[in-house]
């Protein structure tokens, strides 16, 4: 059955034999994106997931591109030149090894004027610079997303509504996106385990800047989230699981309420600056995490990309780091006294597993084979930081051997990115 | 021979004169009827960009005037736009300019729509159109 649904997506997919969906006064538009990709590391004794979506997974010392691969299909309605509605399914790998889709988007898109713009329904969130179309792989010059950065942030997408306005001001194009909304039940794709949380209140805004090669971006996004796995604890770790059921019974219920996930304010934010200039390409962003639960880990990353293009050769360098804050121990972080060892060992625990430090060199480049088709191979180097014995970076499935000290990892990338 | 040798030269010189001439330079335009002035590099950017203005921008069919058009007045590559759209499209910010098969359709349909814009090679330009940039 649910290759079906993938057989039904490739259909529909050959079928949009016509390009592009373009700008008409009405009618019916059609068009979609994808990426398959072949993907390789030099060990076996972790998993490489790709980042921001958690694939649990992963991809080790064989080649498998089910990290990568996906396909887009998105079909409009235009009813008139104010008000149109978009529903976009997209396919990628689930934590139950298939390439079910769901629906990233469904909503209606409202321009009263040609400087303002609606959009309300299931809309994707722009926490990041580029956390909107992450998954358009031929929009981008590098094979992904760095993860230092966009793992951060898991969530994709939003019921709500946002406002884009767009002005400028002496010579400078600003463009604003308010945003609110929230998710019920929203699961991480492709994590097998029941890990839904839902996020309420979203509210977020983001400031754009264009100055004629220079895109600079702030962007911030809060909202309180709850984990409905585990009565509210972090999905997948018995630990805490029992600490919270066992912790208010100990006198230590007010740690326990500040381990659960339970209407945790948790903000995103980012700067980000672009220069593209046609030829020479820059783009950095910085971006940080930080939440009310101690189960959410507060952590920053940043990366740095400079890409060259001569002709259909668009050769990149790309420099990531993810740092997370150190937790220490908990008595340090909120001032509680000083508690059993029983406990400062679980939570030292608890946090260690958050540990995911690591940084990555990548270089790399596109080629534009057609005019929809850009193909791309990446080399990247990841080195996994974080105390000795949790060094694991945003590896998955790692073994002890791995999470002894730092490690580098190879991962080798080829793949093709197409829309049409 | 002195005058042979001239004459060849002569006609190298106007061979590469008329392939000057022949690659001809894309302008920017709208219908003779519309009100709108001369405008910048950047104003057209923004305009087929999708960045604003009230004007509504036609593109042409892929190719060389469109592939000129693009690395003159955009400043990127017709691939480099083609991201951008595909970038924009998916991300429900906005969808690439109508696509019209040549000089001639853009022509009738700027007579048509004082508000719309487009480009032609410099050769097509007639009484039916008023040029806004020379890039």
């Amino acid at each position: 059955m649910k290759r079906i649904h993938v057989l039904i997506l490739a259909a529909l997919a050959s079928a949009a034999s016509s390009a592009h969906a373009e700008e008409s006064t009405s009618g019916f538009s059609f068009s979609g994106f994808g990426t398959a990709a072949a993907v390789k590391t030099n060990t076996d004794d972790a998993r490489f997931s790709g980042g921001p979506a958690v694939q649990l997974g992963g991809v080790h010392n064989g080649i498998d591109g089910a990290i990568d691969n996906k396909l887009g299909v998105q079909g409009s309605y235009k009813f008139n030149d104010q008000l149109s509605a978009t529903v976009q399914l997209l396919s990628r790998k689930g934590g139950d090894d298939d390439f079910k889709p769901r629906v990233e988007w469904a909503y209606i898109k409202y321009d009263p004027t040609s400087d303002l713009s609606f959009h309300a329904g299931r809309i994707r969130l722009p926490a990041y610079l580029i956390s909107d179309s992450k998954d358009v792989g031929y929009s981008q010059t590098w094979v992904r997303v760095p993860q230092e950065v966009y793992a951060q942030f898991n969530l994709t997408y939003v019921t709500g509504i946002d406002l884009t306005y767009r002005t400028k001001v002496g010579g400078v194009g600003l463009t604003f996106q308010p945003l609110f909304g929230e998710q019920k039940n929203y699961n991480t794709p492709g994590n097998p385990t029941p890990n839904a949380i839902d996020t309420k209140d979203i509210a977020a805004l983001s400031a754009t800047a264009e100055i004629g090669n220079w895109t600079l971006r702030i962007g911030t996004l809060q909202t309180k989230i709850s984990s409905l796995a585990n009565g509210g604890v972090n999905a997948g770790s018995l630990a805490l699981s029992n600490f919270n059921r066992l912790a208010p019974g100990l006198g230590y219920g007010d740690l326990a309420a500040k381990v659960a996930v339970v209407n945790a304010k948790t903000t995103f934010s980012g700067v980000a600056g672009v220069y593209d200039d046609g030829t020479w390409l820059f783009q950095s962003e910085y971006a940080v995490r930080r939440s009310d639960t101690l189960s959410v880990n507060n952590s920053h990353g940043w990366y740095g990309l400079g890409s060259y293009r001569i002709g259909k050769w668009t050769p990149y360098l790309i420099y990531a780091v993810l740092k997370n804050e150190n937790p220490g121990t908990y008595t340090d972080r909120n001032g509680l006294p000083v508690i059993s060892a029983t406990v400062s060992a679980i939570m030292s625990g608890v946090y260690q597993a958050s540990y995911t430090d690591q940084h990555t060199v990548s270089v790399g480049t596109r080629y534009d084979l057609m005019k929809n088709v850009a193909l791309k191979g990446q080399f990247d180097r990841i080195t996994t930081g974080g105390p000795s014995g949790n060094t694991r970076g945003l590896f998955t499935v790692t073994t002890p051997a791995f999470r002894s000290g730092p490690h580098n990892v190879n991962v080798v990338s080829l793949l093709v990115d197409f829309i049409f | 021979m002195k005058n042979k040798i001239a004459k060849f030269i002569g006609m190298a010189a106007l061979m590469v004169v008329s392939q000057i001439a022949l690659a001809d330079p894309v302008v920017v335009v709208v219908g003779s009827g519309s009100s709108v002035g001369t405008l910048t590099k950047d104003q057209v950017a923004d305009i087929f960009l999708g960045k604003g203005g009230d004007l509504v921008p036609l593109d042409q069919a892929e190719g060389a005037t469109r592939d000129e058009f693009s690395n003159k007045v955009i400043g990127k590559s017709a691939t480099q736009v083609k991201a951008y759209w595909s970038k924009a499209s998916f991300t429900g910010k906005g969808n690439p300019p109508r696509e019209v098969s040549g000089s001639a359709e853009i022509k009738k349909l700027l007579a048509a729509n004082p508000r719309q814009i487009g480009y032609i090679e410099k050769s097509a330009v007639d009484g039916s159109v008023k040029v806004v940039l020379v890039p």
